[in-house]
């Protein structure tokens, strides 16, 4: 994307969004059109100015519906992801046992799971509401839902998004993005994440999500350029309650590392599992993103960590 | 306006303005500078050195004439120990397949690297340079190390070997074996191979004959960032005397071998340090993107980092991913990332000439509409 705004007018709207200012669409959109490093010091001095200089870091245990948890390791974990899709025919009794097991062997550790696009279907089937469904898995101990997947109904997305939060439990602002995106389309998207109702109380983190796997071909993937553009102009145009999460698996270790100078104040998705000492003959390549990997990372940013905030309580 | 107070700043204003960075600005800028007004910094004299709107690449093959090495370098899984099993010296008719498939794809050079042979003659040596002559392409062959090789094994000057080597027709010299060049880094990571001084003679010697090189700093491993700064320097020194540097090229160790247990450099330390190598090179014209250690997306970011080239296409590539690094771009998605950082994508040749027609002078779009 070539930048079609000058560096000055950036920076007086980024001034402006900051100190609360109004922003229309077609301002953010020039905010977004702008210069990209830039943006990424603008968005890395707002970063500053609102978190200082250290870095959550979200250290990751993953489980699958179907799997017996194992006992904790020895790095103890910030969240429980439960990955993979719901098994078909799932009541919400069975992903209640599910999230009672997972809370059984990880006590404490908030589990995230559910998809917002999942949730109308699994209400529906149960003969639920969107909000009775998300209030009874979160008495069962659910603490967040899943980020979307590529694909994932941007409407279903919303929908699901908005009965949590009506469910009094918090989510990740999911900032969804493909290759090629215009200014005005990121604007658009962000502006509609900064202005749902009860945005800044009820998102942790805004989350880019590439639509694309970072292994992938230049030629279907957003780029690192885009990819930092989007953590910016997340950081600029959300609540500066909102923090910026960038999810190694979604973008990449290397790139997670690089936005952390780009706005992001999260590094998330760092596994529990060791380190393997291996020799080059069994040494699986890429390594893992660990626990052990993500501190040496923030290091090298000059960023020493901390462990996530709680998530808020719910009073409904 | 009163001077800025931080000496961080003062440094970043004086090298994006042209002005030569000294060693303590540098060691300072690696070790607190924040990433991206670095960024900047480097971008904008990158710019200044390279007001074309363009950004290039070179479509090459990285040929392995020999893997037999006795360097044993302790960061290089590729290397063989002769009469080893999987140790081989490539056959011509191996080679005129190669540079053929080369040049069916639009290649025009051949980056022709080995290890450290114990035996072979200078003779093989000048056979197989005019042998990679007679299918005209461009030949960017040896490195320090084995040229040394050849001086040891030969008896032979280094000038007379490299003058030898021209004269057979090898058009320049890669900038390979360089590591870190400061001797007690080397006596780590790789006890048995060329020594600072005597990698610096050859290229100063390729210089003299004529040669342009490169040059190379593999980075992340054993080394201070003082040590990096020193390797900075003694290329800088080197370049004001001979101005036979075509181009740097930072790249971060990958661990591999005796090395596996060691982490990579991430992200930001590459940027960084890229950033870095722009402002304190400034006497060397080109900085290129090291892609292949990583990945396309922060080998793009590169190109905002200081970098003005995208190196290779790398139709062939062995040593590095032998540690297993198994980045892979073709030309349409070096093309794609180029053009996505807001430049035009031009193939160019050895000495960074476009091999692509260029608009005009005055046709251009004004540099600083890249992303």
């Amino acid at each position: 994307m070539a930048p079609a705004t000058p560096d000055a007018e950036v920076e007086a709207l980024a001034v402006r969004v900051e100190e609360g200012g109004p922003v229309t669409l077609p301002e953010a959109a020039r905010l977004c059109a702008g210069d990209v490093l830039v943006l990424g010091e603008l968005a890395d001095g707002m970063r500053r100015r609102v978190r200082g200089e250290g870095a959550t870091l979200v250290r990751v245990e993953v489980l699958g519906w179907a799997d017996a948890p194992a006992a904790a390791g020895p790095e103890p974990a910030d969240e429980i992801r439960i990955e993979g899709a719901v098994p078909e025919g799932a009541t919400p009794a069975d992903l209640a046992a599910t999230l009672s097991r997972a809370a059984a062997a990880f006590p404490g550790i908030p589990p995230r799971a559910i998809r917002p696009a999942e949730v109308g279907p699994l209400a529906r089937a149960a003969g639920l509401t969107d909000r009775l469904l998300l209030a009874r898995l979160a008495d069962a101990g659910l603490a967040t839902l899943a980020h979307p997947r590529p694909g994932d109904d941007p409407g279903a997305t919303r929908e699901g998004l908005l009965a949590a939060h009506g469910a009094e439990m918090a989510t990740d602002a999911p900032v969804g993005f493909a290759t090629r995106f215009t200014a005005e389309s990121l604007a658009a998207l962000l502006l509609s994440l900064r202005d749902l109702p009860g945005a800044a109380g009820r998102f942790r983190c805004a989350v880019p999500l590439p639509a694309s796997l970072p292994e992938e071909s230049p030629l279907t993937a957003t780029t690192g350029l885009e990819d930092l553009r989007v953590f910016a102009c997340a950081r600029l145009l959300l609540p500066a309650a909102v923090r910026v999460a960038a999810e190694a698996a979604a973008v990449g270790p290397k790139l997670a590392a690089a936005a952390l100078s780009f706005g992001a104040d999260t590094l998330a998705g760092a596994l529990t599992l060791p380190t393997e000492r291996t020799t080059p003959a069994t040494a699986e390549r890429p390594r893992p993103f660990n626990a052990d990997r993500a501190r040496l990372l923030l290091a090298e940013c000059g960023r020493p960590p901390s462990p996530p905030p709680p998530f808020p309580a719910r009073t409904a | 306006m009163a001077p800025p107070t931080d000496p961080v700043r003062a440094a970043l204003d004086r090298a994006a303005a042209g002005g030569r960075l000294e060693d303590a600005d540098a060691l300072l800028l690696l070790e607190r500078a924040p990433l991206v007004p670095l960024g900047r910094a480097a971008r904008a004299v990158s710019r200044r050195l390279h007001p074309e709107g363009f950004r290039t690449y070179v479509v090459d093959r990285n040929i392995n004439y020999s893997n037999v090495c006795d360097s044993y370098c302790k960061f290089c899984g590729f290397y063989r120990v002769k009469g080893e099993a999987e140790a081989y010296v490539l056959s011509k008719e191996e080679i005129r397949a190669k540079v053929g498939e080369l040049k069916a794809l639009g290649g025009t050079q051949v980056l022709l690297q080995g290890g450290t042979h114990p035996d072979l003659p200078m003779e093989w040596y000048e056979d197989l340079v005019r042998f990679f002559k007679s299918l005209d392409i461009h030949l960017h062959g040896f490195s320090p190390p084995e040229i040394q090789k050849m001086a040891e094994v030969t008896g032979l000057p280094v000038r007379t070997v490299i003058r030898r080597l021209r004269d057979a027709g090898l058009d320049s010299i890669p900038g390979g074996g360089a590591e870190i060049l400061v001797d007690r880094v080397r006596e780590i990571v790789s006890p048995h191979k060329i020594r600072t001084e005597p990698w610096l003679e050859v290229m100063r010697e390729a210089h003299g004959l004529g040669l342009k090189t490169s040059a190379t700093m593999m980075f992340g491993h054993r080394e201070t960032l003082a040590d990096r700064v020193e390797h900075l320097r003694r290329l800088r020194d080197l370049q004001d005397g001979t101005g036979g540097f075509t181009a740097f090229i930072p790249w971060a160790f990958q661990p591999t071998h005796a090395m596996a247990r060691m982490e990579a450099a991430g992200a930001h330390d590459y940027l960084r340090t890229l950033a870095v190598s722009r402002l304190y090179l400034q006497n060397v014209p080109n900085i290129q993107s090291s892609w292949v250690t990583m990945g396309p997306k922060v080998g793009q970011l590169a190109l905002h980092f200081g970098a003005n080239d995208m190196g290779s296409l790398m139709l062939e590539e062995n040593v590095v991913s032998t540690a297993g690094v198994r980045f892979r771009m073709g030309v349409a998605e070096l093309r794609r990332v180029i053009e996505d950082a807001g430049y035009r994508p031009a193939q160019r040749d050895f000495f960074y000439r476009p091999l692509e027609a260029q608009p005009a002078p005055g046709a251009e779009a004004a540099v600083g509409a890249g992303a």
